[in-house]
């Protein structure tokens, strides 16, 4: 299990402890140790600590598609850029939404661009 | 398939691009919210490579439009053996333009103030840095009005003070802040805070928090923290809250600066609180920084010591499409933090930013907000070559 649902926390202050009640009924407790150390009081580590834990409390999802688009809608900075939503299939192949938080593009030997976006579950992605 | 074409710019983005139209294994990594990098290599005689300097930008383009746009940080020149020309170029590498922030770091609140920590400090509460809609507060005796004084006060001359008037008759929760600015002129030297409430209080000298979230338990203790000042003006705050008393109650502060002598004695009393102070009784909302107000200060302030730092479509009331921030809690930078790594710190909660490629000027939302749905659809056998999918659970 890589889900994290609760966090000993270390702040300049001392110990506080974080904990995504939801995701520990859903999956069990699975701890980790959280240094933020400049953070001046308790609600602000308390702030950081549950930024952190809306992104590794729930499973989640990402794909990485090299993609040959073919009209303006599917070219990227064209049609889409990052931090939009697009479509995709998910693991089984239904069609999803997605958020792209990134876009990556690679010349090959023959000068054809190559464009690669990343995205992850729309849910996850905010 | 769309094309890539690249155009270099001066740092300033100023004057006719150079379109380095013979540059080849080009590539570049956009991420939200993160500088990225890039990288494409050219001949090293061609006449291009010349005028492409470090700090120089490079854009990029797909079929026409404006896409990404890297500064020029590295030239790594690739030479072989005489007869293998073909083999002789120079690859230019960066990151994105997101990059140029990190030509500014986070510096104290106050230079020369008092040395308690390498932190910046941005608090939710406004009034820790200005004194609008404070009025003097009530100061109450410190021996003769409340029984419960606390123990080993160096001063009896300290009032206990409250914003708001007598004393409530009947509990409520409060928060309150109360200001003194006051003068110091013994040298850069460290000085005793001693302080104590009921039941909580936090302190800032020049806006650099001295005490650290001292919450309820404290009303009968003295205590005390050493602060470093050099002279000039000053300005302590303290916020006080009472939240957790059931019974009619009300909350107080008191508060009593020293300098101090090289054997740890008090020397000279510098400011107390009495009735000169200022204070507001405040409700629970948050009153201060915003993710764009940290963001335009700390721009404003590298700008001032002569930084170029990328323009910003934002303020400290709304995001780059004009939604309200909504308002943060406390936040505390590393001073020496680099601009890029606000940006990351600022991130993680708050805010989503780009790079606008055509203006270089740092754009942001609200976190989650940038973009938003397309007509874009990927499938396989349609125009998906690979996938690679990855459940993290």
């Amino acid at each position: 299990m890589r889900v994290t649902n609760s966090y000993l926390v270390r702040w300049s202050g001392g110990y506080t402890v974080v904990a995504d009640a939801a995701s520990v009924t859903a999956h069990g407790r699975h701890e980790d140790f959280l240094s933020v150390g400049d953070a001046q009081s308790t609600a602000e580590a308390e702030r950081l600590a549950l930024g952190l834990l809306s992104r590794v409390a729930w499973p989640s999802e990402s794909i990485a598609l090299a993609i040959e688009p073919s009209e303006s809608a599917d070219t990227p900075y064209v049609g889409f850029e990052v931090g939009d939503n697009v479509v995709a299939p998910d693991a089984g192949g239904s069609p999803q939404q997605w958020r792209v938080m990134g876009i990556t593009v690679t010349e090959d030997d023959e000068g054809n661009a190559i464009y690669v976006p990343e995205l992850v579950d729309d849910a996850s992605g905010s | 398939m769309p094309e890539v074409s690249v155009a270099r710019y001066t740092a300033a983005y100023g004057g006719s691009p150079t379109t380095l139209d013979e540059s080849w294994g080009r590539s570049w990594m956009d991420r939200l919210s993160e500088a990225g990098g890039f990288a494409l290599r050219l001949q090293n005689d061609d006449p291009d490579l010349a005028v492409c300097g470090f700090g120089d930008v490079l854009r990029f383009s797909v079929d026409g439009t404006a896409a990404w746009a890297g500064v020029i940080e590295a030239k790594t020149v690739q030479r072989v053996a005489p007869g293998e020309e073909a083999d002789e170029y120079t690859e230019l590498k960066g990151r994105g333009t997101m990059a140029l922030l990190d030509s500014f770091v986070v510096y104290p609140e106050v230079l020369g103030g008092p040395l308690v920590g390498d932190v910046r400090f941005f608090t939710s509460l406004a009034y820790f840095f200005d004194d609008s809609g404070l009025a003097t507060v009530t100061a109450v005796d410190l021996e003769t009005v409340e029984q419960f004084g606390p123990v080993n006060w160096p001063s009896d001359t300290t009032k206990k003070v409250r914003p708001g008037g007598s004393p409530v008759t009947t509990h409520t929760p409060e928060e309150f802040v109360v200001r003194k600015a006051f003068t110091t002129a013994d040298g850069d030297r460290t000085y005793r805070l001693f302080f104590t409430g009921d039941d909580g209080v936090d302190i800032a000298i020049d806006g650099v928090r001295v005490t650290q979230d001292v919450r309820p338990g404290m009303w009968q203790e003295t205590r005390q923290v050493d602060v470093r000042l050099a002279d000039g003006d000053h300005v302590i705050a303290i916020q006080g809250t009472n939240l957790d008393f059931p019974a009619p109650n009300y909350s107080w502060v008191v508060a009593a600066l020293y300098t101090l002598g090289s054997d740890g004695t008090l020397v000279t009393l510098v400011v107390e609180t009495d009735a000169t102070w200022v204070g507001a009784q405040h409700d629970p909302v948050p009153l201060g920084f915003t993710p764009g107000g940290v963001l335009v200060t700390l721009r404003s302030e590298a700008v001032a010591r002569g930084v170029a730092v990328p323009a910003v479509s934002f303020d400290a009331a709304e995001d780059t499409a004009g939604t309200a921030w909504p308002i943060a809690p406390d936040l505390s930078l590393p001073v020496g933090l680099k601009g890029l790594g606000v940006l990351a710190q600022l991130a993680e909660t708050y805010a989503d930013f780009a790079m606008d490629p055509e203006t270089l000027t740092l754009h942001a939302w609200v976190k989650g907000a940038k973009g938003g749905p397309t007509a874009a659809v990927f499938a396989r056998g349609d125009n998906v070559t690979e996938m690679d999918h990855e459940v993290n659970g």
